[in-house]
């Protein structure tokens, strides 16, 4: 039997999704695949152990993160510059948000990009998004804020997004 | 769901179709293969050092460590003690503490700093701030290519400090520096005898670009946005970096915040410290695959700002699948100090620990300097 049985039909099933995750994570679609590859590997190597005793994407989502925040030097050094998006008439808004926005995650620290998807693109509940930080629920709370007040002050544009983002905080 | 969560979706569709599942399987074979033949060879250290003699190829003191735990040792296992108020030798490597496991004991502490010494001796820092208890703001440390000085933030003084390892005579920078401003990528950079620290933070909200002469407490403003390199011993030139997708640009800034600039015409941020003759400065050669990504092209690109020339060497004598990943400081006036990994695909394939190369520049001719038994530690002298 091969230690890796399984191993790729997983990958295959769950590879798109994760890789949309990296991709906000990383903002690069280079660094997107080497942060998921590398997570892959190591999945690889627990293979026959996640088979046997866990959840095989919930190791591999939790170790996206973690890989992702000590990543930060890593990343670093493939960011874009940050110049401001250019306006054409193309553009409509929701592409101007997606531009803006997309840039702007650029510029927070890792832990806060972090909380960011998984709070608001994988809508997490906080005690998930500790479990998965490893860290505690308070933690999420006051990241989360600084986030969004940190997005707030890199981008004002996207103050229409971040509202809404602010007041599910409040009800959640 | 709200309008956010839309957007980040729509930036999620941007993301690659990618098909990594064989990949990632020969990337475990290869990282197996690698452990069982570091395994043999900590059991071969471990027996020289059974009978009283190591070989100094892993920069560990307790044998029982490396026979545990060849590659990654864990933290909490490594026998450590406050760094000495003086006395402490010249520091081979820097690490941070990582409690990742669920064995980890309960006063495991992660992101804390320790240094290691070339004999050995592994010492906790805890006057330098590391990973903060929030977990966004991790306080930077560097070391002299001597391994004599050291450079930290202090938790209790809320500034930088540079130790004098043997003396344990520290420089305080002359005004506090809040350690919010931290909350970015820090690039601390100390010129080889200790006196000048070179300090700038990106992505902070509070702008921090100062290069200090830590013994008059003379502070020079550095332009914001560009990268430190190095800082000459008598902090003149400072070193700066900055790129565009196609060029990069050299600056060397004398103390009164002005001083030449240079373009090179090829993308890159990684650079070595600046020749200790004060003219040449080399970079990791890197090249576009057609409209993919920028890729380590197996070379150096070299810059002469005298001359005002650039050229590239290819790299020679590396392993297989080795690529240089950082520089740092010089041995000779031709020797470069390079950080190596092994790579795939244009992706890296360890992360166990790390390799150092010296390269000659002339030739691009290769040899191994030292494997250390950490991923990512600091290195002395390296730009990181």
């Amino acid at each position: 039997m091969d230690r890796y049985d399984g191993f790729r039909e997983f990958v295959r099933a769950r590879q798109q999704s994760l890789i949309r995750t990296a991709y906000l994570l990383t903002g690069d679609a280079h660094l997107a695949e080497d942060l998921l590859q590398s997570v892959l590997v190591k999945v690889a190597g627990q293979w026959p152990k996640l088979l046997r005793n866990g959840n095989p994407e919930a190791y591999t989502r939790k170790a996206l993160i973690n890989q992702h925040i000590s990543w930060r030097r890593r990343i670093r050094r493939e960011l874009p510059s940050a110049d401001p998006p250019e306006y054409g008439r193309s553009h409509d808004d929701s592409t101007i948000d997606r531009i803006v926005l997309r840039q702007a995650l650029l510029r927070l620290t890792p832990r806060q990009r972090a909380v960011i998807v998984l709070r608001f693109y994988e809508d997490r509940t906080e005690r998930e998004t500790a479990e998965l930080l490893n860290c505690s629920l308070g933690t999420v709370k006051s990241q989360t804020h600084h986030a969004l007040g940190r997005l707030r002050v890199l981008a004002p544009e996207l103050a229409h997004l971040l509202t809404e983002a602010d007041a599910q905080e409040v009800n959640r | 769901m709200t309008r956010l969560h839309d957007t980040l979706h729509r930036i999620a569709d941007e993301a690659p179709a990618v098909d990594l599942a064989d990949r990632a399987v020969r990337g475990s074979r290869r990282r197996r293969r690698r452990r069982t033949a570091l395994a043999a060879v900590a059991a071969v250290i471990a027996g020289g050092l059974a009978v009283g003699g190591g070989t100094g190829l892993l920069p560990f003191r307790p044998a029982h460590d490396t026979v545990a735990s060849p590659v990654n040792p864990r933290s909490w296992e490594i026998e450590s003690s406050p760094l000495p108020d003086s006395g402490v030798g010249p520091l081979a490597y820097a690490y941070p503490t990582s409690c990742p496991d669920r064995d980890a004991p309960p006063d495991c502490e992660s992101g804390a700093w320790r240094v290691v010494t070339r004999d050995g001796e592994t010492y906790d820092v805890p006057q330098a701030l590391g990973l903060d208890s929030g977990g966004e703001i991790r306080g930077p440390l560097t070391i002299t290519p001597d391994g004599r000085f050291m450079a930290y933030y202090s938790r209790r003084d809320g500034t930088f400090k540079v130790r004098d390892l043997e003396s344990g005579k520290e420089l305080t920078a002359p005004s506090k520096v809040e350690k919010e401003q931290l909350n970015g990528e820090v690039f601390l950079r100390l010129s080889d005898d200790g006196r000048h620290l070179a300090v700038t933070v990106f992505g902070s909200s509070k702008r921090l670009a100062v290069s200090i002469d830590m013994r008059n407490g003379r502070t020079t403003g550095l332009p914001s946005g560009w990268m430190p390199v190095s800082v000459a011993n008598d902090g003149d030139p400072i070193t700066v970096v900055d790129w565009t997708d196609t060029s990069s640009t050299v600056r060397l800034i004398s103390p009164r915040g002005d001083g030449p600039a240079y373009v090179i015409p090829e993308y890159g941020q990684r650079f070595s410290a600046l020749s200790p003759d004060g003219r040449t400065i080399v970079k990791i050669g890197m090249t576009r695959n057609g409209d993919g990504p920028l890729d380590e092209d197996g070379t150096l690109g070299v810059y002469d700002t005298v001359e005002k020339s650039w050229s590239k060497v290819e790299i020679r004598g590396l392993p297989d699948d080795t690529v240089a990943l950082r520089l740092g400081h010089w041995l000779d006036g031709t020797t470069v100090t390079a950080w190596t990994v092994v790579s795939a695909d244009g992706h890296r394939q360890d992360d166990d620990t790390t390799t150092v190369h010296a390269v000659d520049i002339t030739t691009g001719q290769a040899r191994l300097l030292r494997t250390y038994p950490f991923p990512d530690v600091v290195v002395p002298g390296m730009v990181q």
